[in-house]
């Protein structure tokens, strides 16, 4: 608890500190809307005793009018703090999910493969998402009742120490009791979330798998799991339900015994002290206000301890460091690019070898054909050139100097790599391609389309490059999806090109278009090129075709050729489908 | 109206809580009357009032803690008795949708995606329980306030009809705000969905923007999409704090129309401090009734919309499901297990001589895809191999005859005898089916491969033995204990097809259907899951998507499919000679890509 405490103060510290005037605003506002809870009772007690005394047309009517604006500016202000405190719990949330997100964005991919994208969402933004619950209404929710507390407590002891001590030695009794209820309850509440997500989980694995299950007669399997499930959740909820009346019956005696002691020591006390019926009302009515604060302070105690296990989930990940080091500074080489891959050895987990001893040599101006098998690696080398990964052992070189030497920056930006899978925002066409960069000009922009052969089709865009993707005005065909992911690598003016070739899915038309783009992204540039189809294969310099993480053979393409007996040769006689699969 | 026959029809499904519900709302709302009306006697008799029942201040003291108690006692059990309305009608509701869903033919009975479909068994259901639970509740309050309004003109009738004044407020507000509350609410939840949308395609494709460099440029992407959420919940949040403000201001103006009013009675002492204290603890149900009297409209119109949307989930393309289906009285387990499953019984007409399809059509709904006029025999003991390239609609095909998709047009016969509604005909012991991309629960091998068949009833070792996958079963640490998914291993997708064949091994059938294996399988496991399954002994029939070699030179028909139609039929080598497409495919067309099928 305290170590994670520490970390609450220091994030609450952190994220809110740019919010400082918000936050003392709002406590302004909530002194005021909470005085007014104190007041209120007083004004109603007032004129219960002079109107007692003797009926006086103004008395009355200042006391209701009193009475009206003040319940007026009181509900106003909730709407001004709610105004408030909204903003402050998202703003600087907002600013916490920036930091976290940049931060498991730099991370290196061994963290990536670990989390799915849903998981991802679950712990940046469900996480910050209640904390962000937190800050808006702990500070409001909590302080607030507590200032209601002290100045209910003050108030009876303004009326007699007899009702302050009442009060005071009330509250304190019923925080504790309430306080060690909640215990007996709030785990009953914490088992009916589990179920019902258990609940949840089981429905959308039987809406996932209908097809299979209708096919193989499976119905009432899945009605069993359902059934299964469903009754513990049941259960469970029905027993939370019938303990946590504990908690209600609690309250009901502490209201009772409150009101009733009240009662009881105005019976012994009124004629002796001269109370007055007005002090009678007074005292019931904060006997009656008191009970809200003080369910309100426990319910932020038990909020509190929830948010410390997102918390503690935020800090997991703001703890991870990326294990690719980026201390690099050399600058990447404007021309006769060489890269080198020597000795090279690479095991995602350290055991299993996916890539073993490589070596090869893309020299300037030259591509090589990579070719084999699904899980012989060739992806796994594609991602090594870009540091998405460091080799186990061996070395990567630029014209003899370490790849790891160069900044990240400066590596990945001097390589493109085009893949098969197009990752597409819904966002404008420009900023798709620009990745929301502000600093490349829209005429640019219309060269490259010019280019790639998209002029035409950027002209028949209802808004220009402002179209937003994936919206009513514009659905893309898988075509313009790789055309515009291959412009992204038109304006990048990259040195280096890797092409994982889209074992293409498109209409010849389209391909074709494609294909003219991708010859003109290669020119005059070296270039790796993943092939699935042996058309690819015409255009480059050397073949370097890997098994199971192993080089099995890499020459010229022009000596390959010659050999009747080498795998190339082969490959091509019965047809790269076959080998590939 | 019809809405309100299936709230009826949902309350009648626990009538006996229902009534409970009713009367426990008024019994407990009685008691806090009581508790109010002790508590103004006794204020009276403290500062004295000449009180209306003129009790003894200590017999006061004695009766009052009984009101409390009695409060306690029927509060208490009004919150189970409608807790339990409440959580058995929602696993009722769902059980039905479940039903529904599975009475529709399997490939295609979502409306929407899996997530979409979750929310209409969480939010939807909640609305439809809600309309019916909410009844008996407000129709409670509302005789309560009833009755406590009568009391309430006896003491001040002035008073009493004037505090509905601000009262009218809390109507309108009810009518006007919600609507413009759901809106804004709308607007909450698609900025929220576009948050979690970037973050989902900001980590799914990390790669691209680590290899482009672009993360900055990203974030900031993801900060506009936030900072525009925090707008939209700012907005909503405030507004929601608005209709709150109102609400309990109105309820603070009618106890000042009070206090502005009654200052000449309570100085002859007609109206008592005692009055004054029972009206302040009161009037909170008087505004809650007006509340809950205009909020019944939204109530009624959400209901209305998720009776619709829960209906979409379970409704067939004839249209003949009705909503009664939502809350049709059924069994819901909550207390009694799950009886066990039924046996799977081989009736005669079930062994298989022939299957014969005429003229089969489906067409995908909004598109020209699908496959239509397939007409076919499938003999006892052959081995029917359907092929052709990408998008010919070989999956269609096999989905349409198993009844996984409708047919638009055409018949099913097996062994000649027409089949009614193959969806529910094509099941063990009939057919077994393993799809192209298989689903495997979060469970045990065993349970996976199982569902639900009794163990001691079938052979699993057999059927592990025959997909090929008895090796990898024996090197997982719990054998066929693993559990699969999230929590267990991880499978890859060779793995999980040939679980999914296993699956349909179990179920010993008189047809087996596989859609494409060849995309998880390579060649030589292919190869010897044929020559394993030809050489069981027993005669077996098969359907299969495929266009390895391997699968064709074996078939003793091949069905070729082209852009939907069967264009022709026969022996390997037959077709070799007489048909184009055959002929293309053999060679493997590339520039056709059919070498790349997964994920279609």
């Amino acid at each position: 608890m305290s170590s994670s405490s520490k970390v609450i103060v220091s994030l609450l510290g952190k994220y809110l500190k740019p919010y400082i005037p918000q936050v003392i605003l709002l406590s302004i506002f909530l002194m005021i809307g909470n005085s007014i809870e104190i007041i209120n009772p007083q004004i109603v007690s007032y004129y219960i005793d002079s109107v007692i005394e003797g009926f006086d047309k103004r008395t009355a009517l200042f006391a209701g009018l009193m009475f009206v604006g003040m319940s007026f500016i009181q509900r106003s202000l909730m709407i001004v703090i709610r105004y408030f405190s909204q903003n402050l719990g998202w703003a600087s949330t907002n600013d916490l999910r920036s930091d976290l997100t940049s931060h498991c964005m730099h991370l290196d991919m061994t963290f990536h493969n670990k989390y799915k994208p849903g998981e991802m969402i679950e712990r940046i933004d469900g996480d910050a998402s209640a904390l962000s619950q937190f800050f808006s209404t702990f500070t409001i929710y909590f302080i607030g009742s507590f200032l209601i507390l002290i100045g209910i407590i003050v108030a009876t002891f303004v009326e007699g120490w007899i009702y302050g001590v009442i009060f005071s030695g009330f509250t304190i009794v019923s925080l504790i009791g309430l306080y060690f209820i909640r215990k007996i309850v709030s785990p009953l509440w914490r088992k009916v979330r589990e179920s019902t997500t258990a609940l949840f989980g089981i429905i959308e694995e039987s809406l996932s798998s209908l097809e299979d299950v209708r096919g193989n007669g499976g119905d009432e399997y899945v009605m069993k799991k359902f059934h299964d499930v469903s009754r513990t959740d049941f259960k469970n909820k029905n027993k939370a339900m019938i303990v946590s009346r504990i908690y209600y019956l609690a309250s009901i005696i502490m209201n009772a015994v409150l009101t009733l002691s009240i009662l009881v020591a105005c019976y012994y006390l009124y004629v002796p002290l001269g109370l007055t019926a007005g002090t009678v009302f007074l005292l019931l009515t904060y006997a009656s206000n008191i009970l809200r604060p003080l369910r309100m302070i426990l319910a932020q105690l038990e909020a509190l301890q929830n948010t410390l296990a997102n918390i503690d989930r935020i800090n997991e990940f703001f703890n991870i460091e990326t294990e690719i080091n980026d201390a690099g500074t050399e600058i990447f080489p404007s021309e006769s690019i060489e890269l080198k891959f020597k000795d090279l050895d690479f095991s995602y987990n350290k055991e299993d070898m996916v890539l073993q001893n490589i070596s090869f040599n893309l020299q300037p101006g030259k591509k090589i054909g990579l070719i084999g098998h699904t899980g012989s690696g060739k992806t796994t080398l594609a991602r090594l050139i870009f540091r998405l990964y460091d080799p186990t052992d061996g070395t990567i070189t630029i014209n003899g100097i370490n790849s790891q030497e160069f900044p990240l920056k400066e590596l990945r930006q001097n390589i493109a790599y085009v893949t098969q899978e197009v990752e597409l925002f819904k966002a404008s066409v420009k900023d798709n391609i620009t990745f929301f960069s502000d600093e490349i000009p829209e005429e640019v922009i219309h060269s490259v389309f010019e280019d790639l052969g998209l002029e035409e089709w950027t002209k028949k865009l209802p808004n220009g490059l402002d179209t937003e993707v994936f919206s009513d005005e514009l659905g893309l065909s898988a075509g313009e999806e790789q055309l515009l992911a291959l412009s992204r690598a038109f304006l990048k003016g990259p040195k280096i090109v890797i092409l994982d070739e889209a074992s293409s899915r498109l209409d010849p038309a389209t391909e074709r278009k494609v294909d003219i783009a991708i010859s003109k992204l290669l020119e005059g540039r070296s270039a790796i090129i993943i092939a699935h189809r042996l058309t690819t294969l015409h255009d480059v310099d050397d073949i370097l075709l890997l098994k199971d993480g192993h080089i099995i053979e890499y020459d010229s393409r022009e000596n390959l050729l010659k050999d009747p007996n080498s795998h190339f040769s082969q490959l091509l006689q019965k047809g790269i489908e076959e080998v590939l699969q | 109206m019809k809405i309100w026959r299936l709230a009826g029809k949902l309350m009648r499904f626990r009538t006996g809580l229902v009534l409970l519900t009713l009367f426990f709302t008024i019994a407990w709302l009685g008691g806090r009357f009581a508790i109010s009306f002790a508590i103004q006697e006794i204020i009276d008799t403290l500062t004295d009032y000449e009180t209306l029942l003129s009790l003894e201040i200590t017999t006061l003291f004695i009766i009052a803690p009984f009101t409390y108690l009695v409060t306690f006692i029927f509060g208490a059990i009004f919150d189970i008795v409608n807790w339990l309305y409440w959580i058995s009608c929602e696993v009722l509701v769902r059980k039905n949708m479940m039903l529904g869903l599975l009475k529709k033919p399997g490939a295609q009975a979502l409306p929407d995606t899996t997530g979409e479909a979750i929310s209409r068994f969480r939010g939807d259901v909640m609305n439809i329980v809600r309309l019916s639970y909410t009844l008996a509740i407000r129709i409670g309050i509302g005789l309560y306030s009833i009755g406590l309004m009568v009391y309430l003109f006896t003491i001040s009738w002035e008073a009493t009809s004037l505090i509905f004044a601000p009262f009218a407020l809390i109507l309108v507000i009810g009518l006007l705000g919600r609507k413009k509350m759901s809106s804004l609410r709308k607007v909450r939840r698609k900025a929220a969905g576009e948050v979690t949308g970037t973050l989902g395609k900001i980590f799914g494709s990390i790669q691209t923007f680590k290899v482009a460099t672009v993360e900055n440029n990203v974030l900031r992407h993801f900060d506009s999409k936030t900072e525009i959420r925090k707008q939209a919940v700012v907005k909503e949040e405030v507004f929601s704090a608005i209709i709150n403000s109102i609400f309990l201001f109105s309820i603070s103006m009618g106890m000042g129309v009070i206090l502005l009013l009654i200052g000449p009675a309570m100085n002859l002492g007609n109206f008592t401090v005692g009055n004054l204290f029972f009206f302040q603890s009161q009037i909170w149900w008087l505004g809650e009734f007006v509340w809950l009297l205009g909020d019944m409209i939204p109530v009624v119109q959400q209901g209305k919309v998720s009776y619709n949307r829960a209906l979409r989930i379970i409704q067939n393309r004839d249209e003949t499901v009705t909503a009664d289906a939502i809350v049709a009285d059924e069994p819901i387990y909550v207390k009694e297990d799950f009886p066990p499953y039924s046996a799977v019984e081989r009736k005669e007409g079930d062994v298989l001589s022939v299957l014969s399809a005429e003229n089969l059509t489906y067409q995908y709904p909004g598109t020209d895809k699908g496959i239509a006029n397939a007409t076919l025999n499938i003999k006892r003991g052959s081995f029917t191999v359907i092929t052709g390239r990408i998008g010919a609609g070989k999956t269609t095909l096999l989905r349409t005859i198993l009844g996984l998709l409708p047919t638009d047009n055409g018949k099913i016969y097996w062994n000649g005898k027409l089949v009614d509604d193959p969806s529910e005909f094509m099941i063990p012991p009939r057919s077994a089916y393993t799809p192209q991309v298989p689903f495997l629960f979060s469970e045990s091998l065993r349970n996976n491969i199982l569902m639900n068949l009794r163990e001691e009833e079938v052979n699993i070792a057999e059927a592990i033995r025959l997909a090929i996958i008895e090796k990898e079963v024996e090197e997982f640490d719990d054998k066929l204990d693993t559990r699969v998914g999230p929590k267990g291993v991880r499978l890859s997708g060779g793995q999980k097809q040939r679980l999914a064949a296993a699956r349909m091994f179990v179920r010993d059938s008189e047809l087996y259907v596989f859609d494409d294996l060849s995309s998880a399988l390579d060649v030589e496991t292919e190869q010897k899951l044929w020559d394993q399954l030809f050489t069981k002994g027993k005669e077996i029939t098969c359907l299969v998507v495929s266009h390895r070699p391997l699968a064709l030179r074996r078939a003793d028909n091949i069905i070729v499919l082209k852009k939907g139609q069967i264009i022709d039929q026969g022996k390997l080598d037959e077709l070799l000679e007489r048909s184009t497409e055959m002929q293309k495919l053999w060679e493997g067309d590339l520039s056709n890509g059919n070498s790349t099928e997964e994920g279609f």
